[in-house]
């Protein structure tokens, strides 16, 4: 059975683009990949549309808006292509899937009397991520020679001191590090990986206030068992771009846990190697009451080496009042 | 039913992702509408573009365009606007009202024949827009161990300090540079604010024009040059180095001592023997405009040294069409 669905009866889309109608947008027009004239139609044409991605069980419908009106059409009741009946002139279309893929935004151009064919052609939502600032912190209990491998789970985008094939670094107590006679306080990698947001379980973590995040994290980060250095390094770094939201999501990730983002390997083997790394994105509207962590403590006893790093995810203007 | 609950959080949330990516000043041309155009031949088609938040003497500007990287055109406007007539198929523009204004990049925008397509173009304004100042950050050096207070007296509002700031730091200071302030043992002392400034303009600052991927080197350089030591050098670098490399080109102006009044005035006491700041303002740029050199003056560390590092990224005047 054809669907034929009429603008005049589209449900009106309670989805606000709230804060965005700023932003511009790119429209590409469409093509078709095959126009047929039918003498049925007299003042109006049928767009059908073609999905062919949205058959890998990420999605169970597609959400879709034409010029601003916004309906739904299931994939489990219809196994059809969307059809859409309408007026000549041109028509901004908005289509959306699942997680897997970015929104897409397309227009076209028709005339009354035919139909149309077209194919729309998801964009995979993977984003780009920097892994940003981890930096390491070296603390032995005698002064001696430390190699640091760092394998990022993406592209080295930025490095200090230098990293060839590792650093080689001499290594005091105190936490001064040596590397070609200069000296530093920790060393510094940067990376961008692919990732996809469905990797993050955003009901593990925390919710805070931008107010809240400078006491938030001291607490926290105390609790870890850092020393007010570090964590003034770790919070002059992150809050202040936390601070301008309103909220924002939180969740760390320790120790093995950090392997996703990069692995270290460390000669001689410190007897305790801890790492936390923060993965946050700043809220507009959203109240979301995340699961609390599990905070483990760091032992400093004997050579220690701390790890912290994090990573920005795009904003996030969803609600969960639905 | 929670799928559907969740496919809707998400539909926003993607949305946001895939706007996200624009960050220069720059392209700001917005689709209105499609009419179809009489007088053009078979294979012709005509942009119209309108100027927003033009001022009102520039409503007739003579403005200068170049369409797919070619030759400059004038164009003279009428009421902010402008037709554009070519061929059917994707074009991109350079255009340049005059200094009061950016340059504007389109994306390739896509137009068929015998077809006038309306475009909004956003102008952005070179001047006094809202700058963060960023991580200033303070180091303090005293002969011997003693107490201290420091006030920062920032030009715009006060956006993040750390450790905590009430009308001054108090706390005590060591000659190996750590400072203790209610119990914990701190390197610097952090601050950051907003304040309105002008786009930098090549024209007129000396300065620096770096490839992005140079940009360590180059820091380095500049910074043992006026006598960082290793570890404030690599907490510069560190903080600007990935944000400045990840510019193709950048245009950097520096800014020493009394000039960084401009950003803020700082009060200390006991009295330094040197107070040594050094403010880097930058700018993704795309110019080709050689500025004047900028003249470093090394710091002079004996006695009771105060140092403080910080900077801006700002618009830089980028009139690519001009030359």
């Amino acid at each position: 059975m054809k669907h034929v669905l009429l603008f005049s009866i589209l449900m009106v889309s309670a989805i606000s683009y709230g804060g965005q109608e700023e932003m511009e947008l790119e429209i590409a027009i469409l093509q078709p990949d095959s126009v047929v004239a039918d003498p049925a139609l007299d003042s109006t044409c049928i767009l059908h549309f073609n999905f062919p991605d949205a058959n890998d069980e990420s999605g169970i419908m597609i959400q879709y808006s034409i010029d601003g009106v916004s309906g739904i059409h299931s994939l489990i009741d219809n196994e059809e292509d969307l059809q859409l009946e309408t007026t000549e002139g041109y028509h901004d279309f908005q289509f959306y899937y699942s997680t897997d893929f970015y929104e897409e935004y397309t227009s076209a151009v028709v005339e009354a009397g035919n139909h149309y064919y077209y194919t729309v052609v998801f964009t995979p939502a993977e984003v780009m991520i920097m892994t940003e600032k981890p930096v390491i912190y070296l603390y032995p209990t005698e002064e001696q020679e430390v190699h640091v491998n760092v394998e990022p789970a993406g592209e080295f985008t930025f490095t200090y001191p230098k990293y060839e094939d590792g650093w080689d670094v001499l290594a005091s107590p105190n936490g001064k590090l040596t590397v070609n006679e200069q000296s530093y306080n920790y060393l510094f990698w940067e990376a961008s990986e692919q990732l996809s947001m469905e990797q993050i379980d955003f009901n593990i973590g925390y919710t805070v206030a931008g107010s809240d995040v400078t006491e938030f994290l001291e607490e926290t980060l105390s609790e870890a068992g850092l020393n007010s250095t570090e964590i003034a390094d770790f919070i002059t770094f992150w809050a202040p771009r936390m601070s301008v939201h309103d909220d924002v999501f939180m969740q760390f990730q320790f120790n093995e846990a950090c392997n996703r983002f990069g692995e270290l390997d460390i000669t001689p083997r410190p007897d305790n190697l801890y790492r936390i790394y923060v993965i946050w994105q700043p809220l507009e509207q959203l109240r979301m009451a995340p699961t609390p962590q599990e905070i483990p403590k760091m032992n400093r006893e004997g050579f220690t080496v701390l790890e912290w790093g994090g990573q920005e995810l795009p904003a996030s203007t969803m609600t969960r009042s639905l | 039913m929670m799928r559907t609950t969740y496919l809707l959080l998400f539909f926003l949330l993607i949305s946001a992702v895939s706007f996200a990516e624009e960050k220069r000043i720059a392209a700001t041309f917005i689709f209105d509408r499609s009419e179809p155009a009489e007088g053009l031949s078979d294979e012709q088609a005509l942009f119209h573009f309108k100027f927003k938040n033009l001022d009102k003497e520039d409503e007739s500007a003579e403005i200068t365009l170049s369409c797919d990287g070619g030759e400059n055109e004038l164009f003279e406007l009428k009421n902010g606007a402008f037709e554009y007539r070519t061929s059917a198929g994707t074009h991109h523009f350079t255009i340049y009202i005059n200094d009061k204004y950016f340059e504007m990049y389109s994306h390739n925008l896509l137009i068929e024949a015998g077809r006038k397509d309306f475009y909004s173009v956003r102008t952005s304004k070179t001047e006094g827009m809202q700058i963060q100042v960023y991580k200033p950050i303070i180091y303090l050096y005293p002969e011997k161990t003693s107490s201290f207070e420091v006030s920062v007296t920032p030009k715009g509002e006060m956006a993040f300090t750390y450790p905590r700031y009430e009308d001054k730091w108090t706390g005590t200071m060591h000659p190996n540079g750590n400072i203790d302030i209610d119990g914990e043992t701190f390197r610097y002392l952090f601050w950051e604010s907003n304040q309105r400034m002008d786009a930098l303009d090549p024209k007129e600052t000396p300065g620096f024009v770096v490839k992005g991927e140079n940009i360590t080197q180059f820091l380095a350089e500049k910074l043992n040059q006026v006598g960082f030591s290793a570890s404030e050098r690599a907490d510069f670098i560190t903080y600007w180095g990935p944000q400045i490399q990840a510019e193709e080109q950048v245009f950097i102006t520096f800014h020493q001592d009394s000039e960084c009044d401009a950003f803020a005035e700082l009060n200390i006491s006991p009295t330094p023997d040197n107070i040594h700041r050094l403010y880097i303002s930058w700018g993704a740029y795309s110019g080709q405009q050689v500025p004047e050199s900028q003249e470093l003056r090394p710091f002079n560390r004996d006695g009771f040294t105060v140092i403080e590092w910080g900077g801006q990224e700002i618009p830089t005047i980028s009139n690519t069409l001009s030359l």
